[in-house]
Parts: structure tokens; C-alpha cells; sequence
């Protein structure tokens, strides 16, 4: 697909980005250029100084501050989306209706494994698409969910590798091609693979369907 | 031989991508590649924890450990994350 046909293909979508840390705070920018009909960040979490190395949104004036109020700042700042929404809370069982009823695609940069499968079983039941992506070290992993196919379920059967840090080029590196992933099965072109990328290598696999 | 594809931290740990080794399952694979590698903590135990592919299709919606290997084959080894 070219550019012109996902910028297009995207027009009056809307989208939800859970977690505006590291992944989420590229993914949130990237899809604040997207011109989106209206786009909800989610985080419950503030910036500190150790978020600095490699979070977008992190900056000496967003120190303390509540990432995902400071994403929607960002994002009206752009001024291409019609409706920003900010829930400065983390998503829960109990709250995940509310921060994502009504969008077209929920974008999973969350940081850990249990929100990250709540979110999966509910955007099954509510038939929400959903872009998971996430980060360890120098590499990453993006994948297309659809409705009810467990993907996650079954990729974290044995839980998951972490190691001390990250840098910043790698969530840049995995959002971008998380956001390019989410336009595509936004216009309908999505596919099952699960995506590999390894920065430091320059390689992207792809592994499954 | 099979091929074998390392993915994450495997890879990183390994210092290579991949290896050509001979079995005639994944179990009997999980064997030689721990043998290969020779190093904690990628014992049989630790190999099993991995999501393993292969020819592209996870082995959950395979045989599992049972999947049946022939020459040719790719078995891709990796390890999930979940840092955002």
C-alpha cells in the first residue's frame, strides 16, 4: 500500500493508546499525525527522571506529570485530531469500557503482561481490532489481534524475557512500525504475522501466519 | 538438517541467528540445542519456555513438543516481551 492510500484509508478512524511511556508516547505522536477523528491516551503513571532516556513525552517541564494528560497536550498541540480524549489512570477490568468503547482500534503499549491479556479478552468481546506492540533491550515485537484469536494468550503462555534497559531508539523503531501495522489493518489490509525487530541487527522477521 | 532461527534475547545471549542442527522433532531438537549451546541458563527447561515456530506456525497449534521435524524444516525460537 502506499502512503497516500493509508493517510486516506485512516480518515475519520479513531483509536486508543493504552500505556504513554516509551511505545505509546511514539505511537501517540505518530498517530497524532495521522489526522485521526478522535484519539484517547491512557496512563496512570507521571514522568520521572529515569523515563527520560527513551520516553518522547519526557522532558524537565513534564517531570511529575501525568503521561497520558501530557500526550493529549501534545497531540491537541499538533492540532490534526478532532477529539483528543485523556484518561490519567491505569487501565483496569473495570474501567477498560469506558477508555475504549467506541474506537476502531486499541494500540497495546502497555508494560506489563496481565493488562496487556485483560485488554486482549476484552477488545474480544467488544470486536475491537487491536495493535499489540513491546520492547526489551535492543528489540521488539509488533502483531495485528483480531477479535477472539488469543494471540496473546498464546505468545505469553510462558510469561516474558525482561533485561535492566532500553534505549530510545528502539521504542521509536517498534512504534513506527506498530502505528504502520494498525493504518494497514485500519484499511483493512491487516495481517496475522507476529513482527520481530531487532534494532541493532536492522532486521525485522516475521514469524506465524 | 533443520534450520534454526533465534529470536530476542536468545539471540543476543547466542551472539548468532541461527544454527543448522539434525533431529527428527522438537523435542528431540530442544535436546541437541541445549547440548550446542552449553550454557546456562538455556537448559532443555529454559528452551521449552520459548514460543516456538515452525515453518511459521506456532507449535500450540501444532503437536506441540511432538511436532514431527524433516530436513529443510525451520524451527524459530523466541522469547516474548513486554516492556512498552
Amino acid at each position: 500500500m502506499k502512503a497516500k492510500e493509508l493517510a486516506d484509508g485512516v480518515k475519520g478512524k479513531s483509536a486508543a493508546v493504552i500505556g504513554c511511556g516509551g511505545l505509546g508516547g511514539w505511537t501517540a505522536e505518530m498517530l497524532a499525525r495521522a489526522a485521526l477523528r478522535k484519539l484517547v491516551v491512557c496512563d496512570g503513571d507521571v514522568f520521572t527522571l529515569s523515563n527520560g532516556n527513551r520516553q518522547l513525552y519526557c522532558t524537565q517541564s513534564t517531570l511529575n506529570r501525568n503521561k497520558a494528560e501530557v500526550a493529549a497536550e501534545k497531540i491537541r498541540d499538533i492540532g490534526l485530531t478532532d477529539e483528543v480524549k485523556a484518561y490519567g489512570v491505569f487501565v483496569t477490568k473495570e474501567n477498560v469500557k469506558e477508555i475504549v468503547e467506541g474506537v476502531d482500534v486499541v494500540f497495546d503499549c502497555c508494560d506489563n503482561v496481565d493488562t496487556r491479556l485483560m485488554i486482549e479478552e476484552y477488545c474480544g468481546e467488544a470486536d475491537i481490532l487491536l495493535v499489540h506492540g513491546a520492547i526489551n533491550d535492543v528489540y521488539g515485537q509488533v502483531t495485528v489481534v483480531y477479535p477472539r484469536d488469543n494471540t496473546l494468550k498464546k505468545l505469553y503462555s510462558h510469561g516474558a524475557e525482561t533485561t535492566e534497559t532500553t534505549i530510545a531508539c528502539v521504542p521509536a523503531f517498534v512504534a513506527s512500525l506498530q502505528v504502520a501495522l494498525g493504518m494497514k489493518a485500519l484499511c483493512g489490509e491487516g495481517e496475522k504475522s507476529l513482527f520481530v525487530a531487532d534494532v541493532i541487527d536492522g532486521t525485522i522477521d516475521k514469524l506465524g501466519e | 538438517m533443520v534450520k534454526v532461527k533465534f529470536f530476542g534475547l536468545l539471540r543476543l545471549d547466542l551472539k548468532t541467528s541461527e544454527k543448522l542442527l539434525e533431529a527428527g522433532s522438537v523435542r528431540e531438537l530442544i535436546g541437541v540445542l541445549a547440548k550446542d549451546i552449553g550454557q546456562e541458563p538455556y537448559n532443555e527447561k529454559k528452551l521449552k519456555e520459548h514460543v516456538i515456530f515452525v515453518n511459521g506456525k506456532n507449535i500450540v497449534d501444532l503437536k506441540m513438543f511432538r511436532t514431527k521435524l524433516k530436513d529443510g524444516d525451520v524451527v524459530s525460537f523466541m522469547s516474548p516481551v513486554s516492556g512498552g
